[in-house]
């Protein structure tokens, strides 16, 4: 939670300093976020390919624990999909790709803001920490009325780190297991589905 | 946006091939906070400077807030499904 609490005071600084008029041209002359952006993703393989517990998590994985994530993924597309037509100024291909953030914020939103532009950036930036704070405050509704796995479902990529307590507290300690796994397989595909989205449509 | 695939996969290999090297490892994740934080700030900062963004927040708020609802309704209600068919009896992992 701390983490995200920096994050949008970083974002909020350099808004402040973009309303403010301060933007050195440098910054556009040599596109700096593409760069930061690679420098990025090459960082979050690294830790991926070295994190030790994700491999056996996916080696002991089965068909019950996989269709927890594979839910999570065809429930946002469809749940992002069928509203894209709801909403004429947005186009279907935006709303899958902004609903794959899974909460994980920080990553969707530059990368979308790097394919499409900063006006979907910022709507995936909001959509996705607005996804990480409903979870925080709904988990226990959403147990009672949805099962245990809801709060797992709503949290998405989320639900290996801010969200798991919550999850844990609510759904139960057996669960904790259940949100991490789907929590990592969903934040290493987030940037997977997001390009295969725009390459598809 | 291919790049941004082949250049995580590499990661992920380099990954591999630095496990144990904890230092290394150690320097990555700090590193990889600092470009997060240089990332969002970028953002933040092309945001500011772009008055379409800045005029449209109200209707780009808007339309997250529709778009995290239905991702959520939907994810939630297939989860919904996937617990009354295979986990209420049984439970967790």
């Amino acid at each position: 939670m701390k983490g995200s609490v920096i994050i949008i005071l970083f974002f909020a600084a350099g808004l402040t300093a973009g309303i403010k008029g301060f933007s050195p041209e440098i910054l556009q002359e040599i596109d700096a976020t593409v760069y930061a952006l690679y420098l990025l993703m090459f960082l979050v393989g690294i830790s991926v390919g070295a994190d030790k517990n994700i491999w056996p998590m996916l080696k002991n994985m089965n068909l019950k624990i996989v269709l927890v994530p594979l839910s999570v993924i065809a429930g946002t597309l469809a749940g992002t999909g069928i509203c894209s037509l709801f909403l004429p100024e947005i186009e279907t291909a935006d709303a899958l790709a902004i609903g794959s953030g899974f909460g994980y914020y920080s990553l969707s939103s530059i990368i979308i803001s790097q394919v499409r532009n900063e006006t979907l950036g910022v709507m995936a930036l909001l959509s996705n920490i607005s996804r990480e704070i409903f979870t925080l405050a709904a988990a226990p509704v959403l147990v009672r009325y949805f099962g245990k796995l809801a709060p797992i479902a709503s949290g998405g990529a989320t639900s290996m780190d801010t969200t798991l307590p919550i999850i844990s507290r609510y759904s139960g300690r057996e669960y904790a297991i259940l949100a991490i796994f789907s929590g990592v397989i969903l934040t290493i595909l987030v940037p997977f589905i997001i390009t295969f989205i725009y390459k598809v449509l | 946006m291919i790049e941004i695939i082949i250049i995580m996969c590499t990661g992920i290999l380099t990954g591999i091939f630095l496990r144990g090297r904890s230092s290394i490892l150690f320097a990555a994740e700090k590193l990889t906070g600092i470009s997060i934080y240089l990332l969002l700030f970028l953002l933040g900062l092309s945001v500011g400077t772009n008055d379409t963004i800045i005029n449209n927040f109200p209707v780009i708020g808007f339309n997250a807030l529709v778009l995290t609802f239905s991702a959520v309704a939907g994810s939630v209600i297939l989860s919904w499904i996937l617990y009354i068919l295979l986990f209420r009896k049984t439970g967790g992992a």
